[in-house]
């Protein structure tokens, strides 16, 4: 079994090295649906989060109640639930977005949403609420002070991003039940493993494993950069 | 010429408990003020609705003679500018905090840079432009705060507790930028403090607020600073002089000596027996409508008597103003 392992993490790595292109358009594709998701995520959780924490509407502990439960959704669940509105017979059927990238870049999204919003709400919650009252004394706008507190989380902010695109690329399920694992068209590089994991095809599998590390410790590097750079 | 700011029936209610009436206040413009009193009393309240922070409940509030409104805030903000107790200080490094405000005018980077700097110099902070703004000490973060907000072009400002939280060194630094703030740039300053001394030696006005009233205005040759004290029978039917809540400041670093004072303006002369009474009773007798009678009954020579925390303190006042122990 030992030197099974050690044969498949040499050949994983022959693959990598070597350019395969079967390895390398699964891994693009996984790299491209979660950026996407985490883009759309951003652009809708963050300023949710900043209505959240600076606003009082009605609702609002209802609001935080609900992306709180849904940050330990099972992605299956997401899966599902996202399958039944974009399957031919559903409401959004004739958009006919199943099994497409765009149907796992938006179950992505939907999954890693309530995760950016919580951590982005508990990032400008603990920011000093008088930060923005300090912008509009010296002279600014309601705008300059709303991106002057943006600025001033920016790095949690950065770090509730590489969360979510952590969470994004390494899930299976709604890569599997929206993507339909379709080769050189929805495959991801999760959903590949779980396939070649099926075949007893351990080498393939292995290789994208090692490239799923690899975009980890590459974000975290790129985190960590930030952090010394941002945080004198 | 109109007041800068001129305050009538103004109020100011959280969560339906009234914490801010103002039946009148007047502010000319180019004056050095101090807001005091006792934690609660309004001070900070009534800072953050002059800077344009905070909105008045009711009433009206009026600003170089015009009548303002909520939506005009953002526009009377400019040039106005609050300091708070722990100034805020944004990420990176204290140029850059400095240069903030001019920032968001879109000052060319040189002509900011050379602004920031001479001001950094005016604070006497210009050696530490690059270190990171968030590391000041408490001192050097106030010096710093004065040095944005000159930047933002105030030309009113004001500062909440300026000296609450720094060393006896960064105070004289602090009431000495303040000063030379008012004097030579001719700025209006407010500040709230609940240290008698500071207000008595920095500001020819004091404003003394108690449960959000402007309870008694005095401005005393010398820098003294005349207190609001109520005067009271005990129930024993001795005379008594209790302190009311906002005359607790006089205990903290003011000392007692300021607390005494201020019962010698209302009781000019008189030889005072001080100690402390805290509770109930004491909010009971404060409402006693006996206690003007008695102050304009005290004599020359008549002793009082205070409880405070149940400490008995005796005191003298001399017939020069001084006061021993």
């Amino acid at each position: 079994m030992g030197q099974m392992f050690t044969d498949s993490l040499v050949s994983a790595f022959f693959l990598i090295v070597g350019g395969d292109r079967e390895l390398w358009s699964v891994v693009f594709l996984s790299l491209r649906c979660t950026f996407l998701a985490c883009c759309g995520a951003a652009l809708t959780g963050v300023p949710l989060a900043f209505l959240l924490v600076n606003h009082v509407f009605p609702g609002k502990r209802l609001v935080i109640l609900v992306l709180n439960s849904l940050l330990a959704l099972p992605t299956v669940v997401v899966g599902l639930f996202l399958y039944v509105l974009i399957a031919r017979r559903g409401i959004f059927g004739p958009l006919d977005m199943l099994y497409s990238p765009t149907a796992i870049t938006l179950g992505q999204m939907v999954l890693i949403l309530p995760l950016i919003a919580m951590l982005s709400y508990t990032a400008f919650s603990r920011l000093d609420s008088r930060c923005r009252e300090t912008a509009l004394t010296l002279g600014a706008s309601a705008w300059q002070a709303n991106k002057t507190v943006l600025r001033e989380a920016r790095f949690a902010m950065v770090g509730a991003v590489c969360a979510a695109y952590g969470r994004g690329i390494a899930e299976v399920g709604v890569s599997m039940m929206l993507g339909g694992n379709i080769q050189g068209y929805t495959r991801t590089m999760t959903t590949a493993m779980a396939l070649e994991y099926d075949k007893g095809a351990f080498t393939l599998s292995l290789g994208l494993g090692l490239v799923l590390l690899l975009v980890s410790f590459v974000l975290n590097i790129a985190l960590g950069c930030f952090q010394g750079k941002l945080d004198p | 010429m109109p007041p800068l700011y001129e305050l009538r029936n103004l109020r100011r209610s959280f969560d339906g408990r009234e914490v801010l009436h103002i039946d009148h206040l007047r502010v000319d413009e180019g004056e050095l003020y101090a807001l005091l009193g006792a934690n609660g009393a309004g001070k900070s309240t009534l800072m953050r609705i002059l800077a344009f922070l905070d909105s008045p409940s009711d009433g009206e509030l009026f600003f170089r003679g015009e009548l303002t409104q909520k939506r005009q805030e953002a526009l009377h903000r400019q040039g106005v500018v609050f300091v708070p107790q722990f100034p805020v200080m944004f990420t990176g490094s204290l140029l850059y905090n400095v240069e903030y405000p001019m920032l968001l005018k879109n000052v060319p980077a040189a002509e900011r840079k050379s602004r920031a700097m001479k001001l950094l110099d005016v604070v006497g902070l210009a050696d530490l432009r690059k270190a990171p703004a968030r590391h000041l000490s408490g001192g050097e973060a106030q010096r710093a705060s004065i040095a944005r907000a000159l930047a933002a072009g105030a030309q009113v400002l004001f500062f909440d507790e300026p000296t609450a939280n720094v060393d006896q060194r960064s105070t004289t630094e602090i009431i000495r930028l303040i000063r030379e703030l008012w004097s030579s740039h001719g700025l209006t300053i407010g500040i709230t403090t609940h240290n008698a001394d500071i207000a008595g030696e920095l500001c020819p006005r004091q404003i003394f607020l108690a449960g959000g009233r402007v309870v008694k205005r005095h401005i005393l040759p010398g820098g003294r600073v005349a207190m609001p004290a109520k005067l009271s029978l005990s129930p024993s039917g001795r005379p008594c002089a209790l302190l009311p809540p906002e005359a607790l400041w006089g205990t903290e670093a003011a000392g007692r000596g300021a607390v005494l004072r201020g019962l010698s303006s209302v009781a000019a002369g008189v030889a005072l027996r001080l100690s402390l009474t805290e509770g109930r009773e004491e909010d009971t007798l404060l409402q006693d409508e006996e206690s003007l009678a008695l102050a304009s009954a005290l004599r020359l020579g008549d002793t009082l008597e205070v409880r405070v925390h149940g400490i008995h303190h005796s005191a003298r006042e001399h017939d020069d103003g001084g006061v021993s122990f």
